[in-house]
Order: C-alpha cells, then structure tokens, then sequence
C-alpha cells in the first residue's frame, strides 16, 4: 500500500511537469517490447534532472525473474571467504545516495545508418535518478579480494528463456568495482528499487552503459580475467578503430563498451510543436560518461552560430545536467535548435554519430525543429 | 499486458507443430547432388503473408515480442544472420531458415518506412509484470503438480523445467501472475498450442514450478 501510494505521488508529480499534458492523462512509456518489457522514456522528460521512475525506461534481455526480496547475493571467485548477503545484510554497511544517468549502450541505434538489428531505441534508453544503496567495495571488503583478482563478474536471477541461450553476464575491472561510486542499489528516487528497474538489488556504474548495471542481482564473482560468454566476449564491442559504415569487423578490431560518450538531447521544445511567436526555450539534458559537462551550445540558424546556454544541477561523470537556452522570436513561421555538448575532457559531441555494427553510442547533435505561430 | 504475451509457456507436447519444425523432418532443399551454377539462380519468389506469420508465430514468438522483430529494417544479409545467430540459440527454424529470412527482409526491410513504437501507460506497464492474486489457482499441490508437469509439460519444457523446445519455467515473475499463467497455457503462445488445463491442475503446477531454484 505504501508502495502504490509513494507511485502515484511520484506519478502526480510526473503529471503536473510533463508541458501540454492534461492533469488528468496517464504517464505514458514508448513500448519497444511488451513481453520481455523494453520500454522507452518520452523524450518530453529531458527537461528535468530525476526521471520519474514509472516513466523510467525499461530493458533487459530476457524480463524479470519472480519477485524475491529474500533474494542474496553472493560474492564469491577469488576471494579470501565466500559470503552471501541478504538485502538486511547490506543495511549494515554504509548507506551512499548518488545521482547518477542510466543509459543503455544501444540508445538512439534507431537513428543510425546504415540500420544494424537490435531495440531501436530513437533518445529515449536513458533516465537519470537517485540510487541508494551500499558501496560495491565495501560488499567485497567482507570477503576479502584476494590480491589475482582484476575482474569482478556480475551476474542477476533472471534466465534466459532456453538453455541455449547464453546466460546475462559483465564484468568490470576491479578498479572500477572499488571505485567508491560504483554501488548496489536498493533504492531508486527515494522508493524501494523496482521490479523492473532490477529490484531488490542492481549495480550502479555511472558513466558506464547500462549494461554493466546488472539488474536482480545475485552473484558478484571476482576472477582474474574478465568474464567468459556471449554478452561479455561476443556482444557490447564497438570498433577500435572507425569502421566503414555496414561492414563487419573482425573480433580483434573490436572492444567492449564502457563508459558512454559526450551528449546532449533536447528535450523541449518537441519536434513539431507550435509554440507563440516571442521568447522561446530549448531545455535538454547533457551527459558525458567519461568527464562533467564543460558547456552545452545551442544554435538557431542551422549551426552557424553557437550561443552557451545555462547548466543546472551538480557536474560530475556520467551525471546529466539541464540546459537552458532562451531567445526571442517574434516573426512567425519554422524555428530550429541544434545542440552539442563538451564535456571537461575536451571530448566534442559530433554532428555525426560513428556507425558500428551493433549500433551503440549514438551520440550526433540533435536538431528540433518547430512552428512559432 | 496481453496474457497471449507473457513470457510464459506452458504445459504441452507440440505433437504436430513438432513434426512440421523439427530440422531433420523436412528435407532440405539444396544438396550436393543438384546442378547448379551453369545458370544464373532465379530471384526466389516472395513467401505468402500466411506462410510467412506462421513461421514469425511458430519460430520467433515463444521468446520475443512482435514488436521487436516489426520495428527492425535489416537487409537480407541481415535478416539471414539473425535467423542463423537464433537458429543456434535454440529456434527450430532448421530448414525454413532461408525463407524466413526472406519473408523478414520483404516485410521489414530498409525500404519498409518508418515504425514508430506505441504508447504504454505506466501503471499498466507497472502492474504488467507485478504478482497478481492467485484467486482459484491458489493452494496448488506441489507433489500433484510435478507428476502433472512431468506427463505434460516436460517433453516440451524439459525435466526441470529449464527450457528445451518450450521456454525456461524456473523462476520467472509469470509465474506469479497464476490467471495470466493459465491463460497462457489455454491460449498458447508461439508454438505452444492450446491446453486446456484445468484451475487445479494449473494451481497444482505453479505450487510446483514456484518451489523449484
């Protein structure tokens, strides 16, 4: 009861700052898949910091395992004593709250060409929201990493739908496992983790793509090579080098995914809108999982000229921030916004996104355009 | 969502649709022995809406929704190497490899236009996967239950219930939701034809596959 009331709390609050929404509509996902459930955020909620989490996108590969909170987690591999940990268990450590953005690996493969297979996700495989929960060092501190541990395995409940099929499983160097923002969460936006969004306990790597943030977890193994099987040595590979667009490359010329490039997404206005002649706003989000936001631009006249617009909210790795650009237009007729984004490393969104076989990373300047009536 | 479209199989020797897929039972069209590449190769004709959403139906949809294979544009190279890359994973598609691939490519094609996904209202989507009450499916007997998964359900779903021609039955969220369950089982999904299962034996299959890890 709780729960459902702390939903619709959140759900009205969705409600009452979606722009153009009537109070009494639904919050709506974009399906992509009902059953595994692949849902999309509405690009309309790139206007603001957190992400409500009814309205959080959804993805995984093969759907949720049953409901358990009693579930445990094991860490275990190269370790001084195996342990097994229940949801209480990991309330006896230090709580850490964080913001962070989530973004899948794939987001916005529906807007590369040449077109590859998989979820064609247009912008809306990314959320940014609070997660609580305990630090993954501090999990494994209780075990005890033995000193040839340089890879730690992570591994959820959920199964694939046939034996056939190879199981869900990342792994990241231990470096980033210790790093003190890495975490397993228990707590999504101040609500207990959702089913969907990998409850009771999923990993949280920010700046790194969603798929190393592994969803009803269960298993932390510490090896001294990365992780074995397909979603590990044969799927999340970009090209080392730049591939010729719709070819294939080689197994040696790739390497896994990790943290996501520098990007903006424009979430307001939306394509299409028709908005009154006199000030105008674009509204987005900008995030880099490499380094924090150095500066958003913003043009109106096709990218001959750039204006900075504001940033709100904190700066860090792999953490969204607003934009806001504002500018009058009194003329009616077509209105345009691009944007792109820096981050504090110096890396530059470009105005083309570098096409690989599978599609992921998307991250080429987005262009709105609208009607000022 | 749909109980047509849970992620739940169930329950069922496939006699029939079996004997159509399975890869050794139908003869495979190119051998050897054929003369071939003294004449340039006709352009297959396209395969039937009919003939073609039975195998969508029969080889893609036990695991996956419509909607993912619908909002792909792939060539037929493409197409050829996804149905090749499931054919490993498990789908009995065999023999009809290549016409399924063809039947995808025609229809979801890069020439095919745009696809655009459909709202989905958040609560419903929420309550989509959320355990439900179990009403007349409760109070299942465990041991009754086994024996009947064993008689029925093993042959396609495997002696543990892992997945073998039918999907994985060990701890999913399906499981509780019993209606939608059940409803699976009497509707089918994918290969999987209707079973009529009665609520005690539906009650009596889900104490026992809930018990199973």
């Amino acid at each position: 009861m709780l729960q459902r009331r702390a939903f619709l709390q959140v759900a009205g609050a969705a409600f009452a700052t979606a722009l153009g929404r009537p109070a009494f509509s639904a919050a709506e996902l974009l399906r992509y898949g009902a059953s595994p459930q692949q849902l999309a955020t509405p690009i309309s909620y790139f206007d603001r910091l957190i992400t409500p989490t009814p309205v959080f996108f959804v993805r995984s590969h093969f759907g949720p395992p049953s409901y358990d909170r009693s579930r445990t987690v094991t860490v275990h591999g190269l370790v001084k004593k195996k342990v097994e940990l229940s949801v209480d268990d990991l309330r006896h450590l230090p709580e850490v709250t964080q913001t962070a953005a989530l973004q899948c690996a794939g987001n916005g493969r529906g807007l590369i060409t040449p077109r590859v297979p998989g979820i064609q996700w247009d912008h809306g495989g990314m959320g940014q929201a609070t997660w609580t929960g305990v630090r993954l060092k501090d999990v494994i501190a209780l075990a005890g990493a033995k000193s040839e541990a340089r890879h730690v395995w992570l591994k959820g409940a959920d199964r694939p739908p046939k034996p056939t099929v190879p199981e869900y499983q990342r792994s990241i160097p231990i470096e980033r496992a210790l790093h003190p923002e890495t975490l397993i969460a228990y707590r999504m936006n101040g609500e207990p983790l959702t089913h969907a969004h990998g409850g009771p306990l999923r990993v949280v790597v920010p700046g790194w793509a969603g798929d190393h943030w592994v969803k009803w977890l269960t298993s932390v193994q510490l090896e001294a090579e990365e992780a074995s099987g397909f979603y590990m040595q044969t799927a999340y590979k970009i090209p080392i080098k730049q591939a010729i667009p719709g070819t294939p490359v080689p197994p040696e010329g790739m390497r896994s995914v990790t943290t996501f490039p520098v990007k903006s997404v424009i979430g307001r206005p939306l394509d299409g809108a028709q908005i009154a002649a006199g000030p105008q706003e674009v509204v987005g989000v900008a995030l880099s999982g490499d380094a924090a936001i150095e500066f958003v631009e913003v043009s109106t006249d096709n990218g001959a000229t750039w204006h900075r617009a504001t940033l709100e909210g904190a700066g860090g790795i792999g953490l969204w921030q607003v934009f806001r650009y504002r500018f009058v237009q009194k003329q009616r007729g077509e209105a345009t916004a691009i944007a792109r984004a820096r981050d504090k490393k110096g890396n530059m969104q470009p105005e083309n996104a570098i096409w690989n076989p599978s599609g992921y990373f998307w991250n080429a300047w987005h262009r709105v355009q609208w009607q000022v009536v | 969502m749909r109980a047509a479209l849970a992620f739940v199989g169930a329950v069922i020797l496939v006699a029939g649709c079996r004997e159509k897929t399975a890869p050794q039972s139908t003869p495979v069209s190119i051998d050897a022995s054929q003369p071939a590449l003294d004449a340039a190769p006709a352009a297959p004709p396209p395969v039937d809406a009919a003939t073609g959403e039975l195998m969508v139906t029969n080889h893609c949809l036990s695991c996956h929704s419509r909607e993912i294979i619908e909002q792909q544009r792939l060539t037929s190279a493409q197409w050829s190497k996804v149905v090749a890359k499931m054919a490993t994973w498990g789908s009995l598609i065999g023999p009809d490899s290549e016409k399924l691939a063809r039947y995808l490519s025609d229809r979801y094609g890069p020439q095919s236009g745009p696809w655009r996904p459909k709202s989905s209202d958040a609560n419903e989507a929420r309550k989509a996967i959320e355990p439900t009450k179990d009403g007349p499916l409760a109070g299942g007997n465990a041991a009754l239950g086994k024996g009947y998964f064993a008689a029925n359900c093993a042959v396609c779903h495997g002696a543990d219930a892992g997945g073998l021609v039918g999907v994985n039955l060990v701890d999913r969220a399906q499981l509780f939701r019993a209606t939608e369950f059940a409803n699976s089982v009497r509707t089918g999904r994918g290969l999987m034809p209707p079973h009529p299962i009665t609520d005690r034996d539906a009650a009596n299959v889900l104490a026992y596959l809930r018990a199973l890890r």
